[in-house]
């Protein structure tokens, strides 16, 4: 069964997560703590050739679940979490809600910088915070696909959080 | 976390349902011992039964957040907690809220921000809690309790607590309370008084406010929902209910200042929203039934045969003499024209014909759309009696009230946990205003009366949650903190000496017994503090918004000597010498609860009944009922146990039953009245207009008004302190404003605002002629004399002779927090009056039968002009959200953060007829202080809309 061949597959599962500690400014009590796990770096969008506000699809990590870790990349315009670029606003996410699995594709809204409603409950993230929950249902943050830029390349490296109905990212 | 552990196949599993809002949700616990072997990711190695990755909508998603660790007899073990993906009822498939699907992290586990759990009872001693024995705090409660009933009267000892956290819990606290200890002064967490439905309105047109399944807010062609979004607080009623009906063509209307998901998704679906001003429902309800009666939309063939048809009292202000009567009032009635009705409400008299004509303008071929209408506190809490009376009768002459697909009912705010163990003893209220019935004791004015010595808190901030806030907060340090008498060593004869010379002094000793430090009632000002036990801690059972009764399985060990309230209860009242306490376990409450809880909409006798007769116990038997549980009142008939889909149903046919079912079986397939009819009511705007011309925003004052938000619950101690995910979400309290009155402010998005108020009216004093010493008494003659009604033309003032005692003890019905569903009514003693007790199937806190006089009285006029009211202050902070899913000069904010209590804002006036508090109408000035850390900070608080679709 496909389901599961990004589980089963040791390349995906690379040994020990990075607990990322995301910067916070002073005062503030608590820090967010989210878990990267690496990947495979993996080149999936070209700089130059990126719109504001025109998602681009792409699938990583690779070899995973073909479905479920369908991802997009998009030029915010603003500056957001965990956003690479001259401006921090390049931002890539997971498509697959953080309820129940929701599609998020045709989703985007460049008017709020987010992503939702998700036909399923309506659950809606904000792509400018670490895919934070705006208003909805799902228990975690939208997984966050890390990148890095070398020169006009960009590549992920690897994802913030658990893929929707994946029980470990090991 | 970057794996979450699966349940072996050998997992123990137990059913609870969510503990947070109304709609109860089913979900699984599934527990293995930390050690022992974990579960696979293949269908026959886990106990879900499925090969991972979960499929899209499996509803068996393991997150993070449902994983946690929690001690079970003193062992270590995991626990995945999950929607029931297996339910065919209220989460259908296996739905959840966020609150739901993070509840795992609700468990005490000591690696959490639950790690300040209470454990141990604790003594205030040089002002810091020291850990006491619970002997020693029954010892002292008990004493201290014994002084003050002795010397200073009953109704000096009181009790606030929650009214909802389990039937085990508010059975044993109220019997202590209301049967044993017998006080008047007691309240429950979100009123002033313990007495009282909180939709009046419905409840005085016959309507009981829990009688719709939520099968009904799909299955409507048009639904109207007045004062909640229930998206944003009671998610799955619109996720899996609503939300299908308005996928399967459901057209909706909300009545809400505010755009949320719900509404947005509504209005995109064909629906509608009248972004109302706040305060202002009645003029609506009341310009859509004159528009729809104007046009003949009325349901005629319903009203003819459900509605009452003539008046039963001559005194009457507000039940109309059948239809025609009502009909009569309020196509005459100024405030039900659409002109004036536009300019008050805020809205367009387009908008309102519209929504008149989707609710209740037939279709072409003739035939009547099915309509129904939900209610919740945006409503109620802004102006309460007319509001849900106005509701209630738009509701019925549309024909809803009665039928599937059409019902007129609350949403719910909490689960429906109370279950009296005792009736209120209104006969010794002392409050009473001239001419008027006794009435419940306010007890927020009563402590500040100085007239509470022993104040016992269970489950709830008191101060922040009730209106006014600031002023009480005063009190309650005055009488404890600043009392002279503080205990200064950690001995019980100095603490029980130290305290009788503090009860004997103005003071007060406060007891907070809760589940974590609560400030500052708990952390402040209490100087005993009791460590209680909740949710998955014991076996406790409860109710939800369609009556639906299921088990909450304990599932692991409460922190330290933390104690489910029931057992507090139960110890301190055989400390005191009460009998009936000796219960071994929650069972045994749960059994004995059922006889006296009966006659009420929550009555399980049958059950309890049934699995007696079975060999079983009653919590065993509601057990096997899982995730589905049974639907309230359970009845036995033919043989068998079932439930109730609905009340008022009279399309319902009634089977053989055994007679434990009988008491309450008139109301399932009629409205809850005397005759079965509904009453119409009429809503004479001036009782309000008063107080509303008062308390709108004046100059640059906005309208501050509050409510739920999706993402967390109640005060927030288990999410929006304690839950990492949701705390980055929620960081503080907001305040959403539109861009226009952003703008003039030189406010953004993420400034910290202040938001002041001088003008915060509070009512004081007014106690019963009886009792002199407390000031601006009224004087107990005022309204010998009847007078005739200044504000309210023609209506006939008549003496009526008073109702025989039989026809009083015929009365029995339920209301929600009403306590009086002991099967031994009493008969209230009253003051000679020469008005008539009312007395019929409605309940002794309907207003049907209080003469105008009465009700003049306690307008907000009188209540100034006898010195009644005084203006305090009020503030609290809030970060900005400036967004225009709001209405401009309406900003919103969460109604209980209680760092930043909106309620600070808010009035203290009780509404004049039912005595409840209008918090939804607060006002305030808005500035700019700052701008709050989460402005630039990338990683905490959206300020996206909530409107985005």
């Amino acid at each position: 069964m496909k389901d599961k061949i990004c589980l089963n597959r040791r390349q995906f599962l690379l040994t020990g997560g990075t607990a990322i500690i995301l910067s916070t400014l002073p005062g503030i009590a608590t820090p967010i703590s989210l878990e990267k796990k690496d990947y495979p770096k993996k080149k999936i969008a070209t700089l130059s050739l990126l719109k504001q506000d025109e998602p681009v699809n792409f699938q990583y990590p690779p070899e995973a679940h073909p479905e479920l870790c369908s991802n997009f990349i998009v030029k915010l315009g603003e500056i957001a979490g965990g956003g690479v670029g001259s401006h921090q606003d390049i931002v890539a996410f997971n498509y697959f809600c953080t309820h129940m699995g929701g599609p998020l594709q045709g989703q985007y809204k460049k008017e709020h910088k987010a992503i939702g409603p998700c036909p399923f409950h309506l659950t809606t993230f904000d792509l400018t915070r670490h895919g934070m929950v705006i208003a909805g249902h799902a228990t975690e943050s939208l997984p966050q696909i890390v990148l890095e830029v070398e020169g006009n390349d960009i590549y992920a490296t690897g994802v913030m959080g658990l893929i929707y109905g994946h029980h470990t990212n090991r | 976390m970057n794996k979450v552990p699966l349940p072996p196949p050998n997992a123990e599993i137990f059913t609870t349902a969510c503990d947070y809002c109304i709609v109860a949700c089913g979900y699984k616990v599934y527990r293995w011992p930390v050690g022992s072997r974990e579960g696979g990711p293949k269908a026959h190695q886990n106990a879900l039964g499925i090969d991972f990755p979960a499929n899209i909508m499996s509803g068996q998603w393991v997150s993070p957040n449902k994983h946690n660790i929690v001690m079970v007899n003193g062992k270590p073990h995991h626990i995945l907690i999950m929607a029931d993906a297996d339910t065919e009822v209220v989460n259908v498939g296996g739905n959840h809220s966020i609150r739901g699907g993070t509840i795992a992290q609700k468990c005490y586990n000591p690696k959490t921000l639950t790690k300040d759990r209470l454990k141990y009872p604790m003594l205030r001693v040089n002002g810091s809690l020291r850990r006491i024995s619970w002997e020693m705090a029954f010892d002292i409660m008990a004493e201290v309790s014994q002084h003050v009933i002795d010397k200073y009267g009953k109704e000096a000892w009181a009790m606030k607590m929650f009214s909802y956290q389990f039937w085990e819990n508010t059975y044993a606290l109220t019997k202590l309370a209301l049967r044993s200890i017998r006080t008047a002064a007691f309240a429950v967490h979100d009123q002033p008084t313990g007495h009282g439905s909180d939709t009046p309105g419905l409840s005085d047109a016959g309507i009981d406010p829990f009688s719709a399944a939520y099968e009904d807010w799909k299955s409507a062609d048009v639904l109207f929902i007045s004062g909640t979004d229930p998206f944003e607080s009671k998610t799955i009623i619109f996720t899996e209910w609503i939300m299908k009906g308005i996928l399967n063509g459901m057209k909706v209307i909300f009545v809400v200042p505010r755009k949320t998901t719900g509404v947005a998704f509504g209005e995109k679906m064909g629906g509608l929203w009248l972004d109302i001003i706040p305060g202002t429902d009645t003029i609506l309800q009341m310009a859509l039934a004159r528009y729809i009666i104007e046009n003949g939309w009325e349901d005629s063939e319903f009203l003819s045969k459900y509605i009452n048809n003539r008046t039963e009292r001559d005194l009457e202000v507000f039940q109309a003499n059948g239809f025609s009567d009502y009909k009569g009032w309020i196509l005459s009635y100024k405030y039900a024209e659409l002109e004036i009705a536009s300019e008050i409400t805020g809205l367009s008299v387009d908008k309102i014909k519209q929504a008149a004509e989707m609710i209740a303008k037939p279709k072409p071929d003739g035939s009547r759309k099915k309509t129904s209408f939900g209610i919740e506190k945006g409503n109620y809490w802004s102006n309460n009696y007319l509001n849900t009376a106005s509701f209630a009768s738009l509701g019925l002459i549309c024909g809803a009230g009665n039928r599937p697909g059409q019902v007129i009912s609350r949403f719910g705010g909490h689960q429906r946990g109370m279950m009296p163990g005792g009736k209120y003893p209104i006969e010794d209220a002392v409050e009473k205003f001239p001419g008027r019935k006794i009435k419940a004791i306010d007890l927020d004015r009563w402590v500040e009366a100085g007239k509470v010595r022993f104040a016992w808190v269970v489950g709830t901030t008191w101060l922040q949650a009730m209106a006014g806030s600031q002023g009480l907060r005063k009190s309650f340090e005055k009488m404890t903190r600043d009392n002279p008498y503080q205990i200064t060593r950690l001995d019980k004869r100095h603490a029980i000496d130290m305290l009788k010379k503090r009860v004997d002094s103005q003071g007060m000793l406060v007891i907070h017994q809760d589940i974590y430090p609560v400030a500052p009632i708990g952390t402040e000002i209490a100087d005993i503090v009791l460590p209680a036990a909740g949710w998955g801690e014991e076996n406790f059972s409860r109710a939800n918004g369609e009556r639906r009764i299921r088990l909450y399985s304990k599932f692991n060990d409460a922190p330290g000597e933390a104690k489910p309230d029931w057992w507090i209860a139960a110890k301190f009242a055989q400390r005191m010498g009460f009998s009936g306490f000796d219960w071994k376990d929650s069972n045994e409450i749960f059994e004995e609860a059922a006889w006296f809880g009966k006659s009420r909409r929550t009555s399980y006798l049958p059950l309890v009944w049934y699995a007696k007769d079975q060999g079983k116990r009653g919590h065993d038997l509601l057990r096997e009922y899982g995730t589905t549980g049974i639907q309230a009142p359970v009845r036995y008939e033919d043989g068998q146990l079932i439930g109730t889909t609905r009340l008022h149903d009279s399309t319902l046919k009634l089977g053989t039953s055994y007679n434990l079912t009988a008491n309450n079986a008139k109301w399932l397939t009629e409205f809850k009245t005397k005759t079965g009819r509904a009453n119409l009511l009429k809503t004479p705007w001036e009782l309000f207009s008063d107080f509303y011309e008062f308390i709108k925003p004046k100059a640059d004052e906005l309208w501050v008004t509050s409510g739920r938000i999706n993402e967390f619950w109640q005060s927030g101690f288990d999410d929006q302190q304690r839950r990492p995910y949701l705390k980055q979400r929620w960081p503080d309290n907001f305040l959403e404003i539109h861009p226009d009155d952003a703008k003039v402010r030189g406010i953004e998005s993420g400034d910290m605002l202040l938001i002041e108020s001088d003008e915060v009216p509070i009512q004081v004093g007014g106690f019963s002629h009886k009792d002199a010493a407390v000031r601006g008494v009224v004087d107990d003659t005022y309204s010998k004399e009847a007078e005739t009604p200044d504000l309210i033309m023609q209506q006939s003032v008549t003496p009526q002779p008073d109702r025989g005692f039989d026809e009083m003890m015929s009365a029995d019905v339920e209301s929600d927090l009403l306590l009086d569903s002991l099967s031994t009514r009493r008969v209230e003693r009253r003051e000679s009056r020469d008005h008539f007790d009312f007395s019929d199937g409605l309940g002794e806190d309907s207003a049907l039968g209080i003469p105008w006089s009465d009700i003049k009285a306690m307008t907000f006029t009188e209540l100034k002009k006898n010195g009644y009211i005084k203006l305090t202050k009020g503030s609290f902070k809030a970060v900005a959200i400036v967004t225009d899913a709001i209405r401009p000069k309406v900003a919103f904010t969460y109604f209980l953060i209680p760092s930043s209590p909106a309620n600070a804002v808010a009035p203290r006036v009780l509404d004049p007829v039912s005595q409840r508090y209008r918090y939804k109408l607060g006002k305030g000035r808005v500035r700019k202080i700052g701008e709050s850390p989460y402005k630039k900070d990338l990683t905490q608080m959206s300020f996206k809309p909530r409107s985005i679709i």
